[in-house]
C-alpha cells in the first residue's frame, strides 16, 4: 500500500452494487476500473494490467467462472469472487477455477477491503515459505518441524502434520480446497475427507488456544481450510522471516 | 384370490354348469378327467377334478400317492382346478363339497369288477345319488384303450419307479418277518400257554404291521400269520392240515381282525400325517403372516415372502411389480430374482390385467412351467407371483396350491398396505405444503416489507440534502440500514433452506465433520453480532466424526445463536456443550437469559410460531422450525427446556453410528 496506488479491477453488471465497490475501494485508496460483462473484463484485464480483479460470478454474456478460467492461463494476479452463490459445490467450482477467496453477497465493506488486501499482499510476497512462520502466539518453524507456543513451549509435529501444514503455508492465506490438501499430503486416489478431517482437529489441538473457535486454521465449509497469516489489517504479526 | 373363487362360484350359481370328475374310486381316473374336459369344453362349463381320501374301514386298493398327483397334476394341466378332501366317508364328503360349489353334475367312474368291491362301488354310488338331490350323478365307463394300460405321461421317472419298488419290497419283507417274530416268540411258549393267547400273539403282530406298513404289507402279514400259526401250533403240528373244522372259525377271526386293524391303524397314520401337513402349512403361513408385519419396506416384504415361498414349496419364486394402473413395470429388474429362466412376460402381463391364475395348475396357459398369480389389491393389480417348482415333474398338491395362494394373499395385504400408508403420508406432505406455502407468503411479505421500510426510511434521510447530520446519527442511519438488510438477508436464506429441506431427504449433502468444526464455523457467522455476549463451548476434541451436512448442521447452530442473541439481553452468557453417550451425540445450546416463555416449548418447533409476539423482534418463526427439520433429516430430534443456567436450552440429539476409520489414523504415525 506504500507502492503507488493499486489498480482493482471490478466485473459487475448490477449499477448499485459497481457504485458501492467503487465507494468503498477508492475511500481505501485503490484506483478503479469497472466491467459489466466478461468479454469487457477480459479486455480491460490485459489492457489496463490491474493488481487485483473482483468478479462476480453472475454475468450477463458469460458465467465469472469462464473469466476467471481464461485470465489465470496469462495472469497469476489475485482474483477475489464477490457473488450471491452460496452452494457449496458453486464455491468449490471458483477455487478449482483458481480464485483465491470467494466473498458472500451481502457482503460487508471492511471485510471486503480486508480480503482484497490480504491477497495483494500475498502477491507481492510470493510463494514458498522455508522458514520460520511468527503468529501473534505461536511460530511455526517448517524446517524443523517444530511448533513453538508463546505459552507452553514446543511441541513437535507428526511428519503427515507437518506436510499439512506446509501445504496450508505454502498458500497462506488463501483457500486449499480438501481434494488440493489431499492430493498434496497422502499422494493422488486416496481421497478419505475422514483422516483429513481428524488430522485438522489434532493440528488445531497443537496450535490453537480455542480449537473451537480457531484463529489460525480457519474452515472455509463445503471447500478446505486456509491458514490464517494476517490478522485484519495488523501487519505486524503475520511475517515470515525467510531463512535465506 | 379369494376374490377369483367368489367369482368362479358365483358363475357356477348363475349361469354355468359347474363339474365335479370325481376320482380315485376306479381304476381308470385319466378317463374320468378326459370325459370330464370333454364335457366341461361342450357345456362351457367350470370343472373342479376332486381326489378323496377316506378312512372307511373298507379295505380299498392301497392307491399309490405318486399315481394320484400324477394325475391330478395332468387334470391340472388340462385346465382343471383340483381339490383334495379328507372325509369319513366318500358320498357323504362328495355331495357336502358339490353342495358348496353348487355343482351341477358329478362325474363319478362306473364299477367294473364284479364281487364284493364292484358291490361297494354300487353302493357309493347309490348313496351319492341319495346325498345331492338336484344334481346329476353321472357314472362313466372306462374307453377301450387306456383300460388297463395306463398312459404313457403316467410312468414316473426310471430311477423314482425303480426306488419306489425297492421300498415296497422292503415293506413286504419286513411283513413277512412280523411273521416269523411272532412264531419266534410263540414257538417257546407252545404247550405252556392256551392256543388262543398264541393267537393273541399274532393279532399283536398284525396290528404292528399296520401301525409300520402300509395296507398291502399289512394284508400280507394277517395272511402269513394264519399260515404259520396253521403250520407251527395247530394240530398237526408242521403240517397245513388242519382236523378240527373250528379252527377255520379262528382262521377267518383273525384274518378279519387282523385286516381291520391294519386298516384303522393307517387310516390314524394317514390322519396324522394330514394334520402334520396342515400344521406345517399354518406354521409357514403364520411365519410369512409374522415376518411380513415386521417388514418395513415393500423391498423387505417381497424377499421375505419370495425367500419363505421358495422354503415351503420347494419352489423358484418371483414378484413383477406392478405400477399403479396394475401394469407390469416393464424394465424393472426384479427384486429377487433366482437363476431359473425368467417368466414369460407375455403370460405375467395377461395375469396382471386379467387380475386371474394363470399356468401350471390353472385353466390358462396350462402349458406353462410355472403358475402365476396376480396379487389384487384393492383396485389394481399390485404385482404377479411367479413360482416354478424346483422339480417341475413334481405337481403341487392342492393343498400347496391353497397355502400358495394363502400367502399370496398375504404379501398382496401387506404390500397393498405399504403403498396405501405410502400415499397417506404423501397427501399429507401435499396437504402441508399448501398451508405452509399461503403462511408462507403472508408472514414474509410481513416481515420483508419492515425492515424495508426502515432501510428505505433510513436512506432517504441520508440522501437528504436538507439534513444537517452530523457523523455520529450518519454512523447510526448507516448501521441500522446494514443491520435491516443483514436481516432480511438471514431471513431469505432461511426461507431457501427449508423449502429445500421440505421438499424431501435427497437433499443431504453427508460428509464427515468434527462437531467443534461446525460449532466454530456457527459462531463465526454471528462472531460481530456476538460481542456484547459472552459465548463459551465445551466440545470435546475426541468427539468421534459426524457424518452429517454440514451447511445445514451450521445453519441449525446458528439459527440458535441468533435465536440466543434476538431472546437474550447483552451479557448473558450462552453456552454450547457436546457429548457422546451411546451411539448419541448430544449437543446442547443454552443460555442465562430469560427462558422460553411458553408453556408448550413443542410449539416453538412449528412453522411461523414465535415464542413472544411483540412486533419488536424480527423473524418469521422460521428458525426452529428449520432447527427440527435438520435434526429430523440426520435421524435426530431437537427438544427446547429450560436450561440449568436459567435460561432457554436446547438439545438436539443425533445418533452417530459408524466410527469411521481414518486411512492412517494419527496416533498410528505419532
Amino acid at each position: 500500500m506504500t507502492v503507488g496506488m493499486h489498480l482493482a479491477l471490478v466485473v459487475e453488471d448490477d449499477c448499485a452494487v459497481q457504485k458501492v465497490l467503487r465507494m468503498m475501494l477508492e475511500a481505501n485508496g485503490f484506483r478503479v476500473v469497472i466491467a459489466d460483462s466478461c468479454a469487457r473484463g477480459e479486455r480491460d484485464a490485459r489492457s489496463q494490467r490491474p493488481d487485483v480483479s473482483i468478479v462476480d460470478l453472475g454475468l450477463p454474456d458469460l458465467d465469472g467462472i469462464e473469466l476467471i478460467k481464461s485470465i489465470r492461463t496469462w495472469s497469476p494476479m489475485p482474483i477475489i469472487v464477490l457473488s450471491a452463490r452460496t452452494a457449496e459445490a458453486q464455491r468449490l467450482g471458483a477455487f478449482e477455477a483458481g480464485a483465491d477467496d470467494y466473498v458472500l453477497k451481502p457482503f460487508s465493506a471492511p471485510e471486503l477491503v480486508a480480503r482484497v488486501r490480504a491477497s495483494l499482499r500475498r502477491h507481492v510476497r510470493g510463494e514458498e515459505p522455508t522458514g520460520v512462520l511468527e503468529f501473534s502466539d505461536l511460530a511455526i518453524d517448517l524446517t524443523r518441524r517444530v511448533v513453538q507456543l508463546r505459552v507452553g513451549g514446543e511441541v513437535r509435529l507428526t511428519p503427515l502434520e507437518h506436510r499439512i501444514l506446509e501445504t496450508l503455508a505454502r498458500n497462506r492465506d488463501r483457500v486449499v480446497t480438501h481434494s488440493q490438501l489431499m492430493k498434496e499430503v497422502w499422494g493422488p486416489n486416496r481421497a478419505d475427507t475422514r483422516s483429513l478431517r481428524v488430522f485438522i482437529t489434532t493440528l488445531r489441538k497443537k496450535l490453537e488456544r480455542d480449537p473451537t473457535r480457531p484463529k489460525h486454521i480457519v474452515t472455509e465449509p463445503g471447500v478446505g481450510y486456509r491458514l490464517v497469516v494476517d490478522s485484519q489489517g495488523d501487519d505486524a504479526t503475520g511475517d515470515i522471516r525467510s531463512s535465506d | 384370490m379369494a376374490a377369483g373363487r367368489a367369482a368362479n362360484v358365483e358363475g357356477c350359481a348363475l349361469a354355468r354348469d359347474c363339474l365335479l370328475v370325481v376320482i380315485g374310486s376306479s381304476g381308470y381316473d385319466l378317463d374320468l378327467i378326459h370325459a370330464g374336459k370333454r364335457l366341461a369344453e361342450a357345456l362351457d362349463a367350470v370343472w373342479t377334478v376332486v381326489d378323496v381320501q377316506t378312512s372307511s374301514l373298507g379295505f380299498m386298493p392301497d392307491r399309490d400317492r405318486a399315481r394320484r398327483l400324477e394325475i391330478l397334476r395332468i387334470a391340472a394341466s388340462l385346465g382343471a382346478e383340483t381339490v383334495a378332501l379328507h372325509g369319513a366317508s366318500l358320498a357323504a364328503t362328495i355331495a357336502d363339497y358339490a353342495r358348496l360349489r353348487q355343482a351341477t353334475k358329478i362325474l363319478v367312474g362306473s364299477p367294473t369288477q364284479l364281487g364284493w368291491l364292484a358291490l361297494s362301488q354300487y353302493a357309493r354310488l347309490a348313496a351319492l345319488k341319495r346325498l345331492s338331490p338336484g344334481i346329476e350323478v353321472i357314472a362313466v365307463a372306462p374307453g377301450f384303450a387306456s383300460t388297463h394300460a395306463p398312459s404313457p405321461t403316467l410312468r414316473a421317472p426310471r430311477h423314482r419307479r425303480a426306488e419306489h419298488l425297492r421300498r415296497r419290497a422292503r415293506q413286504y419283507l419286513s411283513a413277512i418277518a412280523v411273521t416269523a417274530v411272532c412264531t419266534a416268540i410263540a414257538f417257546p411258549l407252545s404247550g405252556h400257554v392256551d392256543l388262543i393267547n398264541i393267537v393273541m400273539i399274532y393279532t399283536l403282530g398284525a396290528a404292528i404291521a399296520g401301525l409300520l406298513l402300509g395296507r398291502g404289507p399289512s394284508a400280507l402279514t394277517a395272511v402269513t400269520n394264519i399260515l404259520a400259526f396253521d403250520y407251527f401250533f395247530v394240530p398237526p403240528i408242521f403240517s397245513l392240515e388242519v382236523l378240527d373244522p373250528n379252527y377255520l372259525v379262528t382262521f377267518t377271526a383273525m384274518l378279519v381282525v387282523a385286516l381291520i386293524i391294519a386298516n384303522l391303524m393307517i387310516a390314524v397314520r394317514e390322519r396324522t400325517e394330514a394334520a402334520a401337513a396342515r400344521e406345517h402349512h399354518t406354521a409357514a403361513l403364520y411365519a410369512i403372516t409374522r415376518d411380513l408385519a415386521i417388514a418395513r419396506d415393500v423391498e423387505a416384504m417381497v424377499t421375505t415372502a419370495v425367500r419363505q415361498i421358495g422354503e415351503v414349496l420347494r419352489a423358484h419364486a418371483q414378484l413383477l411389480m406392478c405400477d399403479e394402473d396394475g401394469r407390469i413395470i416393464a424394465s424393472q429388474i426384479p427384486i429377487v430374482r433366482s437363476a431359473r429362466p425368467a417368466a414369460d412376460m407375455n403370460v405375467a402381463d395377461w395375469v396382471a390385467v386379467k387380475r386371474l391364475r394363470a399356468g401350471m395348475g390353472t385353466r390358462q396357459f396350462p402349458a406353462e412351467q410355472a403358475t402365476y398369480l396376480p396379487l389384487q389389491g384393492s383396485h389394481a393389480t399390485i404385482g404377479v407371483l411367479v413360482v416354478e417348482r424346483a422339480d417341475a415333474s413334481e405337481a403341487m398338491l392342492p393343498e400347496q396350491q391353497r397355502l400358495l395362494e394363502a400367502m399370496a394373499d398375504q404379501l398382496a395385504l401387506a404390500l397393498e398396505r405399504a403403498r396405501l400408508a405410502e400415499l397417506a403420508h404423501a397427501a399429507h406432505l401435499a396437504a402441508e405444503r399448501a398451508t405452509m406455502r399461503n403462511t408462507l407468503l403472508a408472514s414474509i411479505s410481513h416481515d420483508l416489507r419492515t425492515p424495508l421500510s426502515a432501510i428505505a426510511g433510513a436512506g432517504s434521510i441520508v440522501a437528504q440534502n436538507d439534513f444537517a447530520l452530523d457523523i455520529h446519527r450518519r454512523v447510526t442511519l448507516g448501521r441500522l440500514i446494514e443491520d435491516k438488510a443483514r436481516d432480511m438477508s438471514d431471513l431469505l436464506t432461511n426461507v431457501l433452506e427449508l423449502v429445500r429441506l421440505e421438499s424431501g431427504a435427497e437433499v443431504l449433502n453427508r460428509d464427515w465433520h468434527s462437531l467443534s468444526d461446525l460449532v466454530g464455523l456457527a459462531i463465526a457467522r454471528h462472531e460481530s453480532r456476538l460481542s456484547g455476549w459472552e459465548v463459551s463451548t465445551d466440545v470435546p476434541g475426541d468427539l468421534p466424526l459426524l457424518s452429517v451436512d454440514s451447511n445445514l448442521m451450521v445453519q441449525m447452530l446458528s439459527n440458535l445463536l441468533e435465536n440466543a442473541i434476538k431472546y437474550t439481553p447483552p451479557g448473558t452468557r450462552i453456552h454450547i456443550s457436546a457429548q457422546h453417550y451411546e451411539g448419541v451425540i448430544r449437543l446442547v445450546v443454552e443460555d442465562t437469559g430469560p427462558g422460553l416463555g411458553v408453556d408448550v416449548p413443542e410449539r416453538l418447533f412449528e412453522k411461523f410460531t414465535r415464542g413472544r409476539l411483540e412486533g419488536d423482534i424480527g423473524g418469521v418463526g422460521l428458525g426452529l422450525a428449520i432447527c427440527r427439520a435438520v435434526s429430523r433429516l440426520h435421524g435426530g430430534e431437537i427438544r427446547a427446556t429450560t436450561s440449568p443456567m436459567g435460561g432457554a436450552r436446547f438439545e438436539i440429539a443425533v445418533p452417530h453410528d459408524e466410527e469411521p476409520s481414518p486411512i492412517e489414523s494419527p496416533l498410528s504415525v505419532a
